[in-house]
């Protein structure tokens, strides 16, 4: 017994010792807090009015919050899931027929003391207690959302729960006014103590920021920050052209920018590649970050291995040719996915979460987000056209404003009208960014606008003309197609004489034969 | 010892046909790799979603998801109104219709066996195998006849070709009713039947259906309408004229129909494979400025090699907006022609590629076997396969191959042509635009495979080729073990007539 006892506590050592030098060097691991879990419930994704692109943008909001979301739909809430580890619940109703109906999840919310937040209609007797006031129903109805000198018209509604007559220690955020002439005004959102109410949640425009100020302060995580502006959509099979003169208009005046971008793995050898790249690196030079952004997801098979892969491939060629990816991006699906997530994202540690597609390609679902370092919440920065843009307006999380990669010279125009009119700030990388993307085998840096790779500074601004002679094949393999060209050639001659003296020996042969024939 | 065994040949002959002997003996080989099991047959390498969304069927739900490397026994038959009934519609929809109903009579009315298929295939494949060897040997009962309905059952039961028969590839039908037209036309030719109407009909039905067997098979238009002005010279058959050039042009309108009815998605598929499998390709140098100076910005050479469909992660989305607005738009089978004929060279090598999966008959990159087997995935059989694979040593890669054997399949067939029109024969004639049709092909299919489609899948698309090739080897031997490749009459038989 003594003897098993032993072998078995040697065994234990032994495993750990081996485990020490299997596992991989220790990649920036996210400190791992406590108090940063939250519980999203949801009723129903409500395709039929595509509220799913709300659970996604609330998701983000939460992510960028540093804030480590679970999201559950109510029918696979088991009891127990809402428990201690988690700082607060959100329960968000998209579809005001279904609302909740999960008994188990609202006895357990009930017992549970942490932040709770509810966003949409069917507000519980129990929770408008809680907020210390008194609900209405208001139907079919147009309002006009009111914050901070700035006003959003919102779409019409059919009905709207306001809260009213609340208590002095109750915060409001943001006024809804109706469009009749009496102009009756009610508080948007609401924060009593712990618990938060929503009456709506949309993903865009003034109603997001007030309620990203409202999350924000109930989860007590609000920031300043500048807005990151940032082109989106960009490929290398981008109009290269548009990339450059944008980038170019964009150092002329001063403005810091990101681009967001995909790469290839394979093909990279082609001029086409170089030139990619060499646009990549002015952009590098004029002030600008590069993201690697999510390549499209199609036929999936089920290992991460082919888009890990992929990713070195990716972060490999790109820095071959001097382009230093500072961060990853991905829309904000990748996160709810366990091997999108893991293959992906976390390799970087600085996110820029992009809205979800309209076709989600999930590989392997589970709902459980991570979080980066710092994670940029995005939103089209036409998306805050009603709201007034003054040089000293900061965002509650990490916020880049997006610009798609216009695809044609009017829409560049555009693009910097749009730019030179908006009195925005901009973020600037140079300033206040350190980042880091590690895999197994690469570990590249941006410090404060300087590129490491592998721990050693890198020059961006080298030319292609020598980065072609750095990566030239050589001529071997000229000489040996030029070997089998004259080889086939030869084949060719020769069947083409032995198929000449054939036709002649066959009308030869032809001739003799008759001949035979007229003598008998 | 001789005359016994002379004796006994003759009994042998009196009983068993060649024709007979022949489909006996095919219907045994494959008998066994279909039907006895484990079955054999093809995996999936994409191609059987239409099959199966067309005609109501479904893949069972299964953990393995690598659909190509077995192949699958059993699908699932749908019992609501199937909404996709139309989404492709081909002549493949019968053999499958018909598969199915025998499927739902003797079977399940839920679950589909593919062997159904298998024996639709092989019924109809019986049938032609015969009328096809005996209008290859008639009138004789020769041995030389014997040797003949062997060599049928050599290049015609391959198992290249018969395993096709338990899927849902459209090659399986193509196979079929190729055979069919060869025979009408050969027992046209050498007056099998005493009444011609029901071959011309055979021919013209057979062509029908297998031009509308697949998009892809449009271009077999030309093959079979050239074949149809043998029947022109036929004797004895009123208005005959008239009546061909109807059968001609309806061929000719089944082909422009059936090209015309691909959906968009796969003529995108099919245009951008041609693109990142074709013109990017086999290029000796780098075409991103080749591409640009062809109007279609040259970043979209980085699409080297791409499928449409089967890549995981990718930069940009093949079906997406900014592909087909910056580079499906652009592209077509004009665009296509133009490039390749001032990049003459690059084209002459995408058609030495496409000569050396001329004889790769055999699908290699799916499975034959079922999972249960204990095979590999993608293992390959090599029961039977001995004709097949020796062509595919043999066959020599380079296309100026593939002209010569055209060259000098019709040069030799010409002379026929050329005696019988002297002698105001019809058989030579009608043989040889045969030849013709079915050499056309070998020539033309790598060429249009090529412009439609690139690289992607080219052994499978020349299948048409490698087929027309082999039926010319069968003709070719047969005419010099019957005498008859120039003198259509051997002198002997002159008497006999």
């Amino acid at each position: 017994m003594k003897n098993n006892k032993f072998a078995g506590s040697f065994l234990v050592v032994i495993s750990l010792l081996l485990l020490l030098f299997i596992v991989d060097p220790p990649q920036p691991v996210q400190a791992a807090r406590t108090d940063n879990k939250v519980l999203l419930v949801y009723d129903s994704q409500n395709n039929l009015q595509k509220k799913a692109k709300n659970i996604d943008a609330l998701q983000r909001v939460l992510t960028s919050m540093n804030l480590q979301i679970r999201t559950v739909e109510q029918a696979d809430y088991k009891k127990g899931d809402l428990n201690s580890s988690y700082v607060g619940v959100i329960t968000m109703i998209n579809w005001r027929q279904v609302g909740l109906k999960n008994r188990t999840f609202i006895t357990d919310r009930s017992k549970f003391s942490g932040i709770k937040l509810h966003i949409g209609n069917n507000l519980l007797k129990s929770e408008i207690e809680a907020l210390g006031g008194s609900a209405q129903d208001l139907y079919r109805q147009q309002f006009i959302l009111k914050n901070h000198a700035n006003t959003q018209t919102l779409p019409f509604s059919e009905t709207i729960t306001v809260v009213q007559n609340l208590p002095k220690s109750a915060k409001t955020f943001g006024t809804l006014s109706t469009q009749q002439e009496d102009q009756k005004s009610y508080p948007f959102g609401v924060i009593n103590g712990t618990n938060g109410y929503l009456p709506s949640f949309r993903s865009s425009g003034l109603s997001l920021m007030t309620e990203i100020e409202l999350i924000g302060q109930l989860f007590s995580r609000v920031g300043k920050y500048q807005p990151l502006l940032t082109f989106t959509n960009v490929t290398p099979y981008s109009n290269l052209e548009y990339i450059d003169d944008l980038s170019l208009y964009c150092y002329k005046n001063e403005i810091p920018f990101a681009i967001s971008t995909t790469s290839v793995s394979q093909n990279t050898d082609l001029k086409a590649f170089d030139r990619f790249t060499a646009v990549m690196r002015s952009v590098e030079n004029r002030g600008g970050i590069i993201f690697l952004n999510a390549p499209e997801v199609s036929n999936a098979d089920n290992s991460g291995q082919t888009l890990s892969n992929k990713f070195s491939d990716y972060l490999v060629t790109l820095a071959q040719h001097k382009v230093f990816p500072v961060g990853v991006s991905a829309p904000g699906y990748w996160n709810q996915d366990k091997i999108l997530r893991n293959n992906f994202l976390d390799y970087g540690d600085h996110w820029l979460m992009l809205p979800d597609p309209e076709e989600t390609a999930f590989v392997h679902q589970d709902n459980k987000a991570n979080v980066a370092t710092e994670s940029f919440f995005t939103m089209p920065l036409s998306s805050l056209k009603e709201v007034k843009k003054t040089s000293t307006m900061a965002f509650a999380i990490p916020t880049a404003l997006t610009i798609s990669m216009p695809d044609s010279k009017t829409h560049v125009q555009m693009v910097k009208r749009e730019l030179s009119r908006s009195q925005l700030t901009w973020y600037d990388p140079a300033n206040n960014l350190t980042t880091r993307i590690a895999t197994p085998s690469t570990l590249l840096e941006y410090k404060y606008g300087n590129y490491f790779a592998n721990g050693q500074q890198e020059d961006t601004q080298i030319s292609s003309s020598l980065l072609n002679k750095e990566f030239d094949d050589g001529s071997p393999k000229a000489a040996m197609s030029k070997y089998f060209r004259v080889q086939g050639n030869v084949f060719m001659v020769f069947f083409v004489i032995v198929t000449v003296v054939l036709l002649v020996f066959i009308y030869l042969g032809q001739r003799v034969y008759w001949n035979n024939f007229r003598r008998k | 010892m001789s005359k016994i065994l002379k004796s006994w040949c003759s009994k042998f002959a009196k009983r068993v046909s060649p024709a007979m002997f022949a489909t006996i003996l095919v219907a045994i080989i494959s008998g066994i790799i279909l039907f006895i099991p484990p079955i054999k047959g093809l995996g999936d390498n994409g191609d059987f979603y239409n099959v199966l969304l067309t005609n109501g069927l479904y893949r069972l739900p299964m953990h393995y998801n690598q659909l190509s490397d077995y192949v699958i026994n059993k699908f699932g038959i749908l019992h609501y109104y199937n909404e996709n009934h139309f989404y492709t519609f081909t002549s493949q929809m019968i053999s499958v219709k018909l598969a199915m109903f025998l499927n739902k009579l003797f079977y399940s009315r839920t679950v589909f066996d593919i062997r159904f298929m298998g024996l639709v295939h092989y019924g109809f494949y019986l049938g032609g195998i015969y009328l096809l060897t005996k209008s290859l040997v008639h009138p004789f009962r020769k041995v030389g006849s014997y040797v003949i309905a062997f060599l049928v059952v050599l290049i015609l039961g391959d198992s290249a070709y018969t395993l096709f028969f338990n899927s849902f590839y459209a090659e399986a039908g193509m196979f079929v009713l190729i055979i069919y037209i060869m025979a009408a036309i050969m027992s046209l030719a050498r007056d099998v039947y005493a009444k011609n109407w029901p071959m011309v009909w055979l021919f013209f039905v057979a062509s029908i259906l297998l031009v509308t067997s697949s998009q892809a098979n449009a271009s077999l238009t030309i093959s079979l309408v050239i074949m149809a002005i043998g029947l022109v010279f036929l004797p004895g058959f009123k208005a005959r004229r008239l009546a061909v050039a109807f059968g001609a042009l309806t061929i000719f309108l089944a082909g422009v129909g059936i090209y015309f009815s691909a959906n968009e998605e796969a003529v995108n598929a099919n245009k951008l494979q041609a693109f990142s499998q074709g013109v990017l390709l086999e290029n000796t140098k780098d075409p991103t400025e080749d591409i640009d100076r062809g109007g279609v910005d040259g970043q979209y050479s980085l699409i080297r090699g791409k499928n449409y469909y089967t890549d995981s992660y990718t930069a940009i989305k093949p079906s997406g907006a900014y592909t087909k607005k910056h580079l499906l738009k652009k592209i077509n089978v004009g665009w296509t022609v133009h490039y390749y004929a001032t990049h003459l060279k690059q084209f002459n090598n995408l058609l030495d590629v496409a000569a050396t999966d001329i004889p790769n008959l055999q699908m290699k990159n799916v499975g034959d076997f079922s999972r249960n087997s204990g095979h590999k995935p993608r293992a390959q059989t090599r029961y039977f396969t001995l004709y097949s694979a020796t062509l595919g040593a043999f066959y020599p890669g380079k296309y100026a191959f593939d002209l010569l054997i055209m060259i000098g399949a019709i040069g030799a067939y010409a002379v026929g042509f050329y005696l019988d029109n002297k002698r105001n024969h019809y058989y030579g004639i009608v043989r040889f635009f045969l030849v013709v049709g079915l050499m056309l092909a070998l020539v033309y299919i790598p060429i249009y495979a090529v412009i439609t489609g690139g690289e992607f899948n080219l052994a499978q698309r020349l299948f048409m080729a490698v087929t027309s090739l082999n039926l010319t080897i069968l003709l070719f031997v047969s005419d010099i073990i019957n005498h008859t490749l120039w003198h259509t009459t051997p002198e002997e038989d002159d008497d006999e007539e």
